[in-house]
């Protein structure tokens, strides 16, 4: 249970003080000339005075002896996805209940800074009980979201002071890239690149195992092409081809371009570097899912090559989609030439390049890679559509 | 590949450009729009009304002795205060709008709070005389006119007290009208102001009545207390109503501030970070 880090008294409006006060002056100094009446302006003064004074007191004591027993935050989410925040409060070492307390929760990621509600109500929290306050919290940006510090605020009914508990905590979610439905066109990227454009080696070497068979496509060799699956077609035109991996190889590169193109401006930039982001880890996930061994390629700064060799494994998904989380837009169009030659002559690996460029480049046209520029890259499919 | 798309989504080459020109408009909870709704749900507290009333019934019993005041020597006191208890409350801005039969009420109530008090002591006709004529004015009266009224109220019981006591009454009239001005200020983005601003009109009230009426009051009171401890306790139970409204009227809905431009990959709002009571 952790006690408020510190205690801020905010003030009613200093007219409304001065009034009151003066008023009981007044009222003083009009009684002193009338002693028979003095029971009378005995009262009066004092019942708002001690009425004043203990609710500002307890409003004070009671924000005190405000503890948090819990908050339940996840540890990561993906963007444009929604969870749940909820903060417990206790109360210890107090006397009478706290009364209309409100609480409210910081939240920041980058320079985006929210700090103003919404305010959360705990109607009545009696002593040495627990109340929570419970919040929906959607995030549309990816990066490191940071959940506090949290506030509690307790001002009684006629209190002159508003006492705001703060409890200096924050908890941090890892918002990783919007999850991202790919259109069915994705397969039609590995058509015939796999074993064709992409792959300079045309039949299997001693070291690849044999992973199944598929379709013929453009590009592969008729020396794979699988003549007991090719004969039970009934098509006398389809075949089958066999397909052999290399478990120590990647069958696949995926450069990511972090560099700012020329053309448009700085928003649009920034959505398209979403849109690639999110779209990249979805391809990742796809290729997972059919057993192939990616390397995710992209410049994270000046001189900081991003490189991680993805098996189709959940822990390697999880830490791409970490480090995509982090990604901004900190390449140049130098350093991404190399690296896309450097990954077209690594051996055998078949490049896709998502670039943030509306149009394949000359540099990129000579090599062979497949680019999808923005257009390629359809929007996002699932649309808030907020209530109003 | 291109070509594929094309086909598949013909639209679709027209939608980037779209995605960042159109924004839906996402409701902010401002300052201004949290006082409506604040004063929405104050306006509909039938309790809070009650005990307006009440307050202001029982202060002006406190005040004027509980209608030990002569009313052929006092009838401007009485008159003052009885129209000042009926249409103060009445005036206040969290009073529901009332339609122009509700005129009757105000005078009745305030014919009943002139003479019933009294007419346990004494059977005046000046009393009634008042009584009628405080009924006769709020019947009259809706409105601005009414507040000209109140202010004419206010000026009736100065005039008395200048006469007698020109420095208290510049004092209380100066702490009067700072106390309306502060009022009306900020009671939108502080409704719990009231309460000391009540406190204090309790108080200068009683103060008045102690300086004028000192003989008229120290005949009953313990009466007089008790309807000084039934107003009190009416504005403390103000004070948990407004306190109430205060809670009930936050931001229930979506707040996402601030509005900050952020890649986004839907075309809904602007918004990074949006937050909601569950």
């Amino acid at each position: 249970m952790n006690p408020p880090t510190r205690i801020e008294l905010a003030a009613a409006p200093v007219a409304g003080v001065a009034l009151f006060a003066g008023a009981l002056f007044v009222t003083a100094i009009a009684t002193a000339f009338h002693p028979a009446l003095r029971p009378l302006a005995i009262f009066a003064i004092a019942f708002p005075l001690l009425w004043v004074g203990a609710t500002s007191v307890l409003s004070v004591n009671t924000a005190r002896s405000l503890r948090i027993e819990g908050v339940q935050v996840p540890t990561r989410i993906r963007a444009m996805g929604s969870f749940r925040l909820s903060l417990t409060l206790s109360l210890d070492r107090q006397l009478f209940p706290a009364v209309g307390v409100m609480t409210k929760a910081k939240f920041s990621i980058g320079d985006v800074v929210s700090d103003v509600g919404p305010w959360a109500d705990i109607p009545n929290l009696t002593v040495r009980r627990s109340a929570t306050s419970v919040w929906d919290v959607l995030i549309k940006k990816r990066g490191t979201l940071f959940v506090g510090p949290f506030s509690a605020v307790v001002e009684l009914p006629g209190s002159l002071v508003r006492a705001t508990a703060v409890f200096e905590e924050a908890h941090a979610v890892t918002v990783l890239p919007a999850q991202y439905q790919l259109h069915p066109f994705v397969d039609a990227l590995l058509s015939g690149r796999h074993v064709a454009a992409g792959r300079f080696q045309k039949i299997p070497v001693a070291t690849e195992e044999y992973v199944g068979a598929r379709e013929y496509r453009p590009g592969d060799n008729p020396k794979l092409i699988h003549r007991v699956l090719s004969l039970r077609t009934f098509d006398p035109n389809e075949f089958y081809v066999r397909e052999f991996q290399d478990p120590s190889r990647e069958d696949l590169s995926i450069v990511l371009d972090t560099a700012k193109p020329l053309e448009g401006d700085e928003a649009m930039h920034r959505y398209r570097l979403e849109k690639a982001v999110s779209f990249v880890a979805a391809l990742c996930r796809i290729f997972a899912a059919r057993r192939l061994t990616v390397r995710f390629v992209a410049q994270r700064g000046l001189r900081d090559i991003l490189s991680l060799r993805l098996h189709p494994l959940d822990v390697d998904l999880d830490r791409l989609e970490r480090e995509l989380a982090h990604i901004e837009m900190g390449g140049d169009r130098s350093t991404l030439g190399r690296v896309l030659i450097h990954e077209v002559q690594r051996f055998g690996a078949a490049v896709i390049f998502v670039s943030l460029r509306p149009r394949e480049g000359l540099e990129q046209q000579r090599l062979p890679i497949v680019t999808l520029t923005p257009d390629h890259v359809p929007v996002f499919t699932r649309e808030v559509v907020w209530q109003q | 590949m291109i070509d594929w798309r094309r086909r598949a989504d013909p639209a679709f080459y027209d939608k980037e450009p779209l995605v960042l020109q159109t924004q839906a408009q996402v409701p902010r909870y401002s300052e201004d729009e949290q006082a409506e709704a604040r004063l929405r749900v104050l306006a509909a507290d039938g309790m809070l009304h009650n005990v307006t009333t009440i307050f202001a019934v029982a202060a002006y019993l406190a005040v004027t002795s509980l209608g030990m005041l002569d009313p052929r020597t006092d009838w401007q006191t009485l008159g003052a205060f009885a129209v000042l208890a009926v249409a103060g409350p009445r005036a206040l801005p969290w009073w529901p709008q009332e339609g122009a039969r509700s005129t009757w009420r105000h005078a009745l109530l305030g014919l009943a709070i002139v003479v019933v008090p009294a007419a346990w002591s004494r059977v005046d006709p000046m009393l009634f005389g008042v009584g009628f004529g405080v009924a006769v004015a709020l019947l009259l009266t809706r409105g601005e006119i009414r507040l000209l009224l109140m202010a004419a109220a206010v000026a009736a019981l100065l005039a008395r007290a200048l006469v007698i006591q020109p420095g208290v009454t510049l004092v209380l009239t100066l702490a009067f009208g700072f106390g309306v001005r502060m009022m009306l200020n900020v009671w939108r983005t502080q409704p719990q102001v009231a309460v000391p601003v009540a406190f204090a009109a309790v108080l200068l009230a009683c103060t008045y009545s102690i300086a004028l009426h000192a003989t008229a009051l120290s005949r009953h009171l313990a009466l007089e207390i008790g309807a000084l401890a039934i107003a009190y306790l009416g504005i403390c139970t103000m004070a948990g109503r407004i306190r109430r409204a205060e809670l009930l009227a936050r931001p229930e809905g979506v707040l996402s501030l601030p509005q900050s431009v952020v890649p986004l990959l839907d075309r809904s709002h602007h918004h990074a970070v949006i937050v909601w009571l569950a």
